[in-house]
């Protein structure tokens, strides 16, 4: 069910992506930075890094592998590339798309190893206790997540991974294209065909219940 | 969010917004207009403005399943403190890095510094080679080494072929 004030306020944006053009990007430039200061050796630049996108990757990676274990692996040995590209050939464009196109490769490898998507992570995704589930927002909040969580984990591992990168990564267009090593047309129709099934299958969902 | 460079897209920037064009763009990056490509967005908002019936049950549909996705994206999951821990612990350089970075030090120092090196060196071989110097006008003296090679070669000349021969030799030299 569409907003009742959409049509009214057609530039609203969700709440979690109400995120400024200029934090975004100044955060872009001190990736940036960061980057070039570990590809002179920086250990500092490196700590910072992990600071800054292993939370992000791990959240990629366990959307797309739906295991935390697997996640938290894939995480690891992202860096631990990355740790090793600095130390050979640095990246030469975004580190961000260059990481996630990383974990995104050793997340195929593994479902491919696996021989199936894994399933959809039926726990608060910090593998803890919701400390207040009587809250009927916040639970019905969760419910939302976990239907849109499972929705998401019947999709194609492309379509899955462009709107991972674009809408849980805030990824633009482009950047999500070359995480993914294609175009800005293959990515764009990725996203078009995986929001129309995500749509028809949350559909599916509110006529079950 | 991250940004599109100046430069992204700039073969679309002029093009004008048809329905078609909306509809596929809110299809694929939402309702929100800070996803969709820069240099479409202003565009973008004109059609918006323009066609605001065509427009609003494009953006409604897609602003519906943005809510949903947004709802999903908040429960954001974490590492766990000790991976986190085991990353932070082996974020540093590594030796093929520091040899590498050592390689490729500036050139205002790596380079000067080894060109004196070389020069030193080719000096120190060449040196090794040369004859000893004497002062200017001065005849150079036979080494005792010399003195003692030849006197050896005399001893044995007169030892094969006898006097003549070894007078010989002197002779010559």
């Amino acid at each position: 069910m569409p907003p009742d004030d959409a049509p009214d306020r057609p530039f609203a944006r969700p709440a979690a992506a109400q995120a400024p053009a200029e934090a975004a990007s100044a955060a872009a430039a001190g990736l940036r930075a960061l980057s070039a200061a570990a590809a002179d050796g920086d250990a500092a630049a490196y700590a910072g890094l992990v600071e800054r996108l292993a939370g992000r990757v791990f959240g990629f990676a366990v959307r797309l592998l739906g295991d935390r274990a697997e996640a938290e692996d894939v995480t690891q040995e992202s860096f631990a590339r990355l740790w090793r590209a600095y130390d050979v050939s640095p990246p030469k464009g975004p580190v961000e798309a260059w990481l996630f196109r990383t974990a995104r490769n050793l997340c195929i490898d593994r479902m491919r190893r696996l021989g199936r998507l894994v399933d959809a992570p039926t726990e608060t995704v910090d593998g803890a206790p919701d400390p207040a589930p009587s809250a009927e927002a916040r639970w019905a909040a969760r419910e939302t997540a976990e239907t849109v969580q499972a929705a998401l984990d019947l999709l194609p591992e492309r379509q899955k991974s462009a709107i991972l990168l674009v809408h849980f990564q805030d990824f633009t267009g482009r950047q999500a294209a070359e995480a993914m090593a294609i175009g800005e047309e293959a990515l764009e129709s990725l996203l078009a065909r995986g929001r129309r099934k995500l749509r028809a299958l949350l559909a599916e969902r509110r006529d079950d219940l | 969010m991250m940004t599109d460079g100046p430069e992204a897209h700039a073969a679309d920037a002029a093009a004008p917004m048809t329905e078609a064009r909306f509809e596929r763009l809110t299809a694929a990056y939402g309702a929100d207009p800070a996803r969709w490509p820069a240099s479409e967005r202003a565009a973008a908002a004109a059609f918006v403005q323009a066609d605001r019936e065509a427009a609003a049950p494009l953006l409604a549909e897609a602003a519906a399943l943005d809510q949903a996705l947004a709802t999903a994206r908040a429960a954001a999951p974490t590492l766990s403190p000790r991976t986190l821990a085991a990353m932070r612990r082996g974020a540093r350089p590594g030796w093929l890095g520091r040899l590498r970075r050592l390689l490729d030090w500036p050139d205002a120092l790596w380079q000067p510094a080894g060109a004196v090196a070389a020069a030193l060196l080719v000096g120190f071989v060449v040196g090794l080679g040369a004859p000893p110097a004497t002062p200017f006008g001065e005849a150079a003296q036979p080494t005792q080494a010399e003195t003692a090679e030849a006197a050896l070669r005399a001893d044995f000349t007169l030892f094969l072929y006898g006097p003549a021969a070894a007078d010989g030799q002197e002779t010559v030299r």
